[in-house]
């Protein structure tokens, strides 16, 4: 019996899209007066799952303070909530990353730099604003495009190679139909049609896996 | 096949031809074949952000198939599909919110 029972940042997620958009939406667990929504359902506020404590930082030209937190895997862009500190406590964009042999060392924030170190006290730590990699999306998708002759359709593009040749039929048509030769045009036409429509084919019958008996 | 082998077996029937044009519609087959097929399926991950409502979806999205979500255990579990998310919405301010604005201090307010 799994004794670790699974959580989940909150147990009440959904999605719903548009056009070219795609929304997270979950149950709305807070109370704060002067929230722009009155629903249910509200935007993801749980906390992040990256974190870890400052043990420097310094000061940069130009309004910016690095902090220093070995093996930190953050990104540019990404959003901080930094706490322990008498000037930084609050929500950030790292703006500047660095480190070492791969290692996360330093991140960059913008803020005013007029405290010379505060991460050298204890109890300095950071919390990503985010998930990382916490959302994954499985969809449907054109295929690749091909821009070289050397480029094989199978690999580049992602298409099957059963329907090679059905490529071949769709330009014979497309070039047909360019010459003026409706008939030869209609002709390939249909054979593309019918390709792409009987793929994949199968002869047997047999569509399901028999998995012998160990 | 490479498309250089398709190029030749066009070339062999109509002669030279401009390879550009060629790239344009072994490409405009694959679009094709994409909208009537749908068996191409690909996956993205993303961070997901803290008062972020909406992600913007890649040019190459036709449909979407499963939306999931990382849970403590480190696994993708898959999360409903809101059927009528105009109702349950209907009152929200800021459901058109596109695109988060990086600020300073404690500023976590979507723009």
């Amino acid at each position: 019996m799994a004794t670790n029972k699974r959580t989940y940042p909150n147990s009440n997620f959904a999605w719903y899209n548009d056009e070219d958009r795609l929304a997270i939406v979950c149950e709305d667990t807070t109370s704060v007066s002067g929230e722009s929504t009155v629903e249910k359902y509200d935007s993801f506020q749980g906390a992040g799952n990256l974190s870890g404590n400052l043990t420097a930082s310094s000061t940069a030209a130009g309004g910016f303070v690095d902090f220093t937190s070995v093996g930190h895997t953050l990104a540019i862009g990404d959003r901080v909530a930094i706490s322990g500190t008498t000037s930084y406590d609050g929500n950030h964009a790292v703006t500047a990353v660095a480190d070492s042999f791969g290692v996360g060392t330093t991140f960059r924030i913008a803020a005013s730099n007029s405290e010379s170190n505060e991460g050298a006290s204890s109890g300095v730590t950071f919390t990503s604003l985010f998930i990382d990699n916490g959302l994954r999306i499985t969809y449907t998708a054109k295929y690749g495009t091909i821009d070289a002759q050397t480029e094989d359709l199978k690999t580049e593009a992602g298409l099957d190679s059963g329907l090679h040749p059905a490529v071949v039929c769709y330009i014979k048509s497309r070039m047909f139909e360019d010459a003026g030769d409706i008939q030869r045009a209609q002709y390939f036409r249909g054979m593309y049609d019918k390709m792409v429509k009987q793929y994949p084919l199968r002869k047997s019958g047999v569509r399901t896996l028999s998995v012998p008996r160990l | 096949m490479t498309a250089k082998n398709i190029i030749e077996q066009i070339e062999k029937l109509f002669g030279r031809q401009q390879e550009q044009y060629m790239f344009q519609l072994i490409n405009d087959a694959l679009d094709d074949i994409a909208s009537h097929k749908r068996n191409f399926t690909s996956s993205k991950t993303t961070d997901l952000k803290k008062h972020q409502r909406w992600y913007s979806l890649d040019d190459d999205v036709v449909d979407i198939k499963r939306v999931e979500v990382l849970d403590t255990n480190d696994r993708y579990v898959m999360i409903p599909k809101l059927a009528d998310s105009h109702k349950i919405l209907r009152e929200d301010t800021d459901s058109n919110t596109a695109t988060w604005t990086a600020s300073t201090g404690s500023d976590d307010s979507l723009t």
